[in-house]
């Protein structure tokens, strides 16, 4: 793949992964609790649903949309799963399909509005988060409930000593990388968000493209919404706040400019684990928790103002 | 810079025959205000009677303030989601540095004006200079001032507000007209005669009709942008300032939700995303019928998550509508 990326002379991705690998080293080389194998797990728990649902967000921002539901989309998740799998394991499955079919109606609905009825994305999405937040809360008002202590389990555990939140963040870049990089539809994405105009001249369905996109972002943000209920073993209604705007913030330090068209997955989870690396790190090292927003809005800047003086 | 693209030719014929259709626009807000008006007076008499409606008025303030500032940054094709943490900052900076003093009111707001413009300058040359998207660069600036009000008081507002300024915050003219209104009102004035009969006006609207070709006819396309984003700082923190006189201490979460419910007001309103169409009266209707709405859901004892539903289903509902025309 190196190789590959080499060739096509997209340097960005490098770049962002040799900032990922000096942020690995400096704080291993300063703290010795940041070495620790316990606390490399305990990021990778921390930046898999971050990063599952930074992919989804990345089809989005490719067509120079962006999806604010995802955040309330992962609190319904975790509401029904608590409500509906309760203390019986032979719910997981249904409950489960349940989810994910209603993240998946929930991104065909904001790929119908942005398309067919030409709302902005941002107006759509954020009245889609609004309902989905007010179904979460109607659902579970206060955070509580539980799962099925399997379920909880599972996701939580380790297959052959490796997280298996991380396998399933694998398994989800793989598919995405498969989506955008050897399938039609991925060429779409890219297509339509480089010039929309462009893509319809040559005869791409744009509201199509659209639709599926927004639809596996829903879907995404779904798998995320179970890998977090897996984590915090209950529902939680507003668990899921401030996903849409880290995720946006992962897929823009990863390399895809909020103008689509360009960049891919590989960097997005980059930009996850930079954050989510950050934010342990700081934790770590004492850093009261105000600074890291001030942190976190310098880094999207920096990386934003790095690539657009690169790009001219 | 920007290329002329087939969509902005496109706009520029649509604009020619849009002048109904934004009369419509302009007047749909206006009539889903009377309809809700009228739906809470039949479900409940007491919630049309002149006091309660001039509260209701008076709630919506600090939103419409916030709304204006937010109109002219839309109208120039961009968004400005920092004006709630700035509106944050800027009241628990007004009640931390008055603690009660009356001498101490005016140097205080004047300072804190300063600082809501700057934030706004910031903004501005982001977005204008550096070519940053908007979206990206106003959520930065969130951010970092989420973390600055948050160190500011350490996680515990303080700050006690003199009677001056409560009184412009919660109190009424004569014992029955609110002063926050008369705040409103200037400003919506103010905004009105520069949009509309100003230089700076007519730059706005030709800025966010095509920013290319307003740069070929030798408008200072740069300055325009920065000044729209300096203006919705100003606001923010006129806002945050009234509020201080309303609440009369510091606040963490006075703030929140005043970023989206800003846009979709200036939306409802009837200025567009794509810029140069809209003004400021849209976004005054926009900001009454999201605080109506609330109010009325309140009176019916519907929980938070009802409240939350409805106003997604009616953002979604009212852009629809003029979406069609796309």
């Amino acid at each position: 793949m190196l190789f590959k990326l080499l060739r096509r002379k997209d340097t960005t991705v490098i770049t962002i992964y040799l900032v990922l690998v000096i942020l690995f080293i400096i704080p291993s080389l300063i703290s010795p609790v940041f070495r620790t194998s316990r606390n490399f797990s305990n990021i990778l728990h921390q930046a898999a649903s971050l990063g599952i649902v930074s992919i989804g967000q990345t089809f989005i921002v490719l067509l120079s949309g962006l999806d604010l539901s995802v955040g309330s989309v992962m609190s319904l998740t975790t509401v029904l799963c608590a409500s509906l799998m309760k203390n019986n394991p032979a719910a997981i499955f249904s409950t489960v399909l349940l989810c994910l079919a209603a993240g998946a109606g929930i991104g065909f609905l904001n790929g119908f509005l942005v398309s067919k009825v030409g709302i902005s994305p941002l107006i759509a999405t954020l009245g889609m988060m609004a309902l989905i937040q007010g179904v979460a809360l109607q659902i579970r008002p206060y955070p509580g409930g539980y799962v099925p202590r399997s379920f909880g389990e599972v996701i939580t555990g380790n297959l052959y000593s490796v997280p298996v939140p991380a396998i399933i963040l694998v398994l989800v870049i793989v598919a995405a990388i498969i989506i955008l990089r050897k399938t039609v539809l991925g060429n779409y994405i890219y297509a339509t968000g480089g010039s929309e105009e462009n893509a319809r001249l040559a005869g791409i369905n744009i509201d199509l493209v659209k639709i599926f996109a927004y639809t596996i972002c829903g879907l995404i943000a779904v798998v995320a919404g179970l890998v977090l209920t897996g984590r915090i073993r209950s529902g939680d209604p507003l668990v899921g706040t401030s996903f849409p705007l880290d995720s946006i913030t992962a897929v823009i330090v990863g390399g895809t400019p909020f103008a689509g068209g360009q960049g891919g997955v590989e960097g997005t989870i980059a930009g996850a684990l930079i954050i989510a690396m950050l934010s342990n790190m700081l934790n770590l090292l004492n850093v009261s928790s105000f600074y890291q927003y001030i942190v976190k809005g310098l880094i999207l800047i920096t990386a934003v103002v790095i690539y657009s003086l690169r790009r001219k | 810079m920007i290329s002329l693209s087939q969509r902005e030719i496109k706009d520029e014929a649509f604009l020619q025959g849009a002048r109904f259709g934004d009369i419509i626009q302009r007047l749909g807000v206006y009539f889903a205000l009377l309809l809700l008006v009228v739906i809470s007076g039949v479900l409940s008499p007491p919630s049309v009677s002149p006091t309660h409606l001039l509260n209701v008025t008076r709630q919506a303030s600090a939103l419409g303030i916030v709304g204006m500032g937010q109109t002219f940054v839309i109208m120039t094709q961009g968004i400005d989601l920092s004006v709630g943490a700035s509106l944050t900052l800027i009241e628990i900076l007004t009640a931390g540095m008055i603690l009660g003093r009356g001498e101490m009111v005016l140097p205080v707001v004047i300072f804190c004006l300063g600082v809501g413009a700057f934030i706004g300058l910031i903004n501005g040359l982001g977005v204008a200079k550096l070519k940053l998207s908007p979206f990206v660069m106003t959520l930065c600036m969130m951010s970092v001032l989420t973390g600055v009000y948050l160190l500011y008081c350490g996680g515990s507002p303080r700050g006690k507000i003199p009677d001056a300024l409560r009184f412009i915050g919660a109190g009424r003219i004569g014992n029955v007209f609110p002063a926050a209104i008369i705040v409103w009102v200037v400003v919506i004035t103010v905004a009105f005669i520069v949009l509309r009969y100003t230089t700076f006006g007519r730059y706005v609207y030709s800025t966010g009709g095509s920013p290319r070709a307003s740069y070929l006819s030798g408008v200072n396309v740069d300055l325009v942008i920065i000044i729209a984003y300096v203006i919705s700082g100003f606001c923010s923190a006129l806002a945050g300032v009234l509020l201080a006189g309303y609440i009369g201490t510091g606040s963490l979460t006075v703030g929140t939700g005043y970023e989206l419910n800003s846009i979709a007001a200036v939306i409802m309103g009837g200025t567009t995303f794509s810029g140069g169409r809209g003004g400021v009266i849209g976004t005054v209707g926009g900001a009454l019928v999201i605080t109506i709405l609330f109010s009325l859901l309140t009176m019916l004892g519907m929980p938070h998550s009802g409240k939350l539903m409805a106003q997604g289903i009616i953002i979604i509902g009212m852009v629809s509508l003029y979406a069609k025309r796309r």
